[in-house]
């Protein structure tokens, strides 16, 4: 069976269908990523990367039309989706949904809530303010403890250390390239999965 | 091949179309909230590099539990070593799954109440510390 077939059949057990068993939580952490998909490929149009980081942000909310209400519609799918995702590893571990022959979907699972709070992160590292660099600064000297790669990772990572007002490239392509493809791949594996492991009711 | 869920009376099948509806309802009361939050509460702009410099700086409310740590804990320890300890055991949560536990908990509800109760132990930390 193809993949849209698996993730459109058509009959779905009806605890699929019930709202009370998931509380849409996995479908509203997708929406929450189209929402932040669709304001951020608009926000790239006026976002500079770099040393200008800051002032284009100032730029988007004060002079861009519907500027400031993207930014927030930006700001908000990702503060939700970060809600819903843990809401929603919280009731698949309340269901025991993990259970064999999901274990595989659990594992995604976890890796997308990871990458979405990496996302969540980067994001807020882009914001170049002074709050956002003293992150940055942390979470670099965090990396570089690593034992042997850490200082090569924090590099490619975080790339130059930053000053408040500018924000890194290397960060930048991983929030708007890297991590929301690996996302949206992963995603679309996690609710094929779903489908051939027979729906949403507990085992 | 069997199949994985055994039916039951409580377990029938419908069209997809059951399914749709409540997708159709979720995504407009979703937009209209992330609409309503995004007029109402607009993204924060913070400090920029020309604003007078920060004494001390909170992480993204995400990030409280880590800098609680951090702000108690050796940084190799907090920053690194009980995170990855915490996603390799949510990892492992279909292996452990057959261990039994030794009181009337089930693993469900006791794993959901470690983590709800190491949030909140970790917040009144956050609040002694930085008081």
């Amino acid at each position: 069976m193809g993949f849209w077939k698996h993730i459109r059949p058509r009959f779905v057990w009806s605890s699929a269908a019930s709202f009370r068993y998931t509380f849409c939580l996995g479908g509203l952490s997708f929406l929450a990523f189209i929402v932040l998909a669709l304001t951020g490929l608009l926000l790239m149009f006026h976002y500079e990367p770099g040393s200008g980081s800051f002032n284009s942000i100032l730029t988007i909310h004060s002079y861009i039309p519907f500027g400031d209400i993207i930014r927030s519609l930006h700001y908000w799918a990702g503060q939700i989706m970060v809600l819903t995702v843990t809401l929603h590893m919280l009731r698949v571990i309340w269901t025991k949904s993990y259970k064999p022959p999901r274990e595989l979907n659990w594992i995604v699972g976890i890796s997308l809530l990871i990458l979405t709070l990496f996302l969540d992160f980067t994001g807020f590292l882009l914001r170049a303010s002074q709050e956002s660099t003293s992150a940055g600064t942390i979470a670099h000297n965090l990396v570089t403890l690593i034992p042997g790669v850490g200082l090569d990772l924090a590099y490619m990572i975080f790339g130059e250390s930053t000053s408040p007002g500018t924000s890194s490239l290397k960060v930048y392509v991983f929030h708007c390239v890297f991590l929301p493809l690996s996302v949206f791949f992963l995603q679309g594996y996690h609710f094929w999965k779903i489908r051939k492991d027979g729906g949403v009711k507990p085992l | 091949m069997k199949p994985f869920i055994k039916a039951s009376k409580s377990t029938t099948r419908v069209p997809i179309q059951s399914l749709m509806t409540l997708e159709k309802i979720a995504t407009l009361g979703f937009l209209l909230f992330c609409l309503i939050l995004a007029l109402l509460s607009p993204a924060p702009i913070e400090r920029g590099p020309e604003a007078p410099p920060l004494e001390h700086t909170a992480a993204p409310w995400i990030f409280w539990p880590i800098q609680t740590l951090l702000l108690v804990l050796p940084a190799w320890l907090a920053g690194l070593v009980i995170p990855i300890l915490v996603v390799l055991t949510l990892m492992g949560l279909p292996w452990l799954n057959k261990v039994s536990l030794p009181f009337r908990f089930k693993l469900g509800t006791f794993f959901v109440t470690l983590i709800l109760v190491s949030l909140l132990v970790l917040m009144l930390i956050s609040i002694s510390v930085l008081r």
